[in-house]
C-alpha cells in the first residue's frame, strides 16, 4: 500500500521536475548542468531558489547561498530517518543523499520501523529517478519553446512555491514570518542587486522571533 | 552558474543531509530557526518572481495569473491544475494586453 503512495509521490514530483527543467534551461543552465543540479544536488527548493536567483539576474554567490540556506532543513529530518536507516555506514552514506521532504515524510507515516525503511528507501530510489527524468524533459522542452512567457511559463513556478507554501503556513509564528519576509522583499526589490532580495527575505525569521 | 559553484551548492547539500543522519538529537536547538527559514525564503521567491521588473516593482500579467493559480491552491485543488490555471490567465491577460 505504502508503495503505490510513494510512487504517485515521485510521479507527482517529477512533474515538478518538469518546471525545474524549463526554469533551468530559461536561466541559461546547460542540459548536463541542469541534470548535474538534479542528481548531485538532489533537493527541490534549492535548485529552484538558486535557478531563480540566477534567472533574475544575481550572482551565483547568491544563488549559492539562498540554495545552501533551504538545504539545512535537510540536516533536521537526519536524526528521525537515521534510526530506521541502521548502523552501517555504507548506507547512511547513501541513505543520506536521500533525506529530502518527501522522502523523511513518506516514511516517517509508517506504522514501523521495517515499513519505514522500506517506504524511505522505495521512494527516494523512485523520486531521484523521476526527478531527474522530469528535469531532462524541462530543459529539452525549454529548449524548443521559443517565448516561454507567451505560454505563461514565468507565472508557473511562483504559483508552484505558493502551493508549496501554503501548508507551512499554518499558524499565527510562520504567519508572521511569511507576511514580514514578503515586506522586506518588496522593500528590497528597488535598492538591492538582484539575487539579494530573496536572501533579505530570510531576515524575517529573525524579526519576526525576536518580536514574540 | 558555472560548475565549480554547482559543485559547492551540491557539497553543501550533502553536507546538510549527512550531518542530520550522524547528529543523533544535537540539531534540536536548530528546529524552529530550520522550520521558518523555508517559510521566509520561499515567500521572498513568490514575491521576487511576481513583482521583480528588475529592480523595480511592477504589476502586469503574472501578478493575476499567480493570484487565480493561489486561489486554487488555498482551495487545495491539485498541483497541476495550479500550474495549468496560472499559465493560461497570465498567458491571457498577456495576449488581451500586448
Amino acid at each position: 500500500m505504502h508503495r503505490r503512495d510513494a510512487f504517485l509521490l515521485a510521479a507527482a514530483t517529477g512533474v515538478i521536475g518538469a518546471t525545474f527543467g524549463v526554469l533551468a534551461e530559461e536561466a541559461g543552465f546547460t542540459l548536463a548542468q541542469a541534470m548535474g543540479l538534479s542528481t548531485l544536488v538532489f533537493t527541490g527548493a534549492s535548485q529552484f531558489a538558486a535557478a531563480t536567483v540566477i534567472a533574475s539576474g544575481g550572482t551565483a554567490l547568491a544563488a549559492v547561498a539562498s540554495g545552501l540556506i533551504l538545504a539545512a532543513r535537510n540536516a533536521l529530518y537526519g536524526p528521525s530517518v537515521a534510526r530506521f536507516l541502521g548502523p552501517s555506514r555504507g548506507r547512511r552514506a547513501v541513505g543520506a543523499h536521500f533525506v529530502i521532504d518527501e522522502t523523511t515524510a513518506m516514511a516517517l507515516s509508517q506504522s514501523d520501523d521495517a515499513r519505514s525503511a522500506d517506504a524511505f528507501w522505495f521512494t527516494g530510489i523512485w523520486l531521484f529517478t523521476l526527478w531527474n527524468a522530469g528535469t531532462v524533459l524541462g530543459v529539452v522542452a525549454g529548449q524548443r519553446i521559443a517565448d516561454p512567457a507567451a505560454w505563461g511559463l514565468d507565472a508557473a513556478f511562483p504559483a508552484a512555491f505558493v502551493a508549496l507554501v501554503l501548508p507551512l503556513v499554518r499558524t499565527p509564528e510562520t504567519r508572521r514570518v511569511a507576511g514580514t519576509a514578503a515586506v522586506l522583499t518588496l522593500l528590497a526589490i528597488p535598492f538591492a542587486p538582484a539575487g539579494v532580495p530573496i536572501l533579505v527575505s530570510a531576515m524575517a525569521v529573525a524579526a519576526a522571533r525576536r518580536r514574540r | 552558474m558555472s560548475w565549480p559553484w554547482i559543485i559547492v551548492l551540491a557539497v553543501g547539500a550533502y553536507g546538510f543531509k549527512l550531518l542530520g543522519v550522524s547528529a543523533g538529537s544535537a540539531l534540536r536547538r536548530w528546529e524552529s530557526l530550520t522550520r521558518l527559514l523555508p517559510v521566509a525564503l520561499f515567500t521572498g521567491l513568490i514575491v521576487v518572481l511576481t513583482f521583480d521588473g528588475g529592480q523595480t516593482i511592477t504589476f502586469d500579467a503574472r501578478l493575476a495569473g499567480i493570484a487565480a493559480g493561489g486561489i486554487v491552491a488555498w482551495r487545495r485543488g491539485p498541483f497541476a491544475v495550479v500550474i495549468a490555471v496560472a499559465m493560461l490567465v497570465t498567458a491571457g491577460v498577456r495576449a488581451l494586453s500586448g
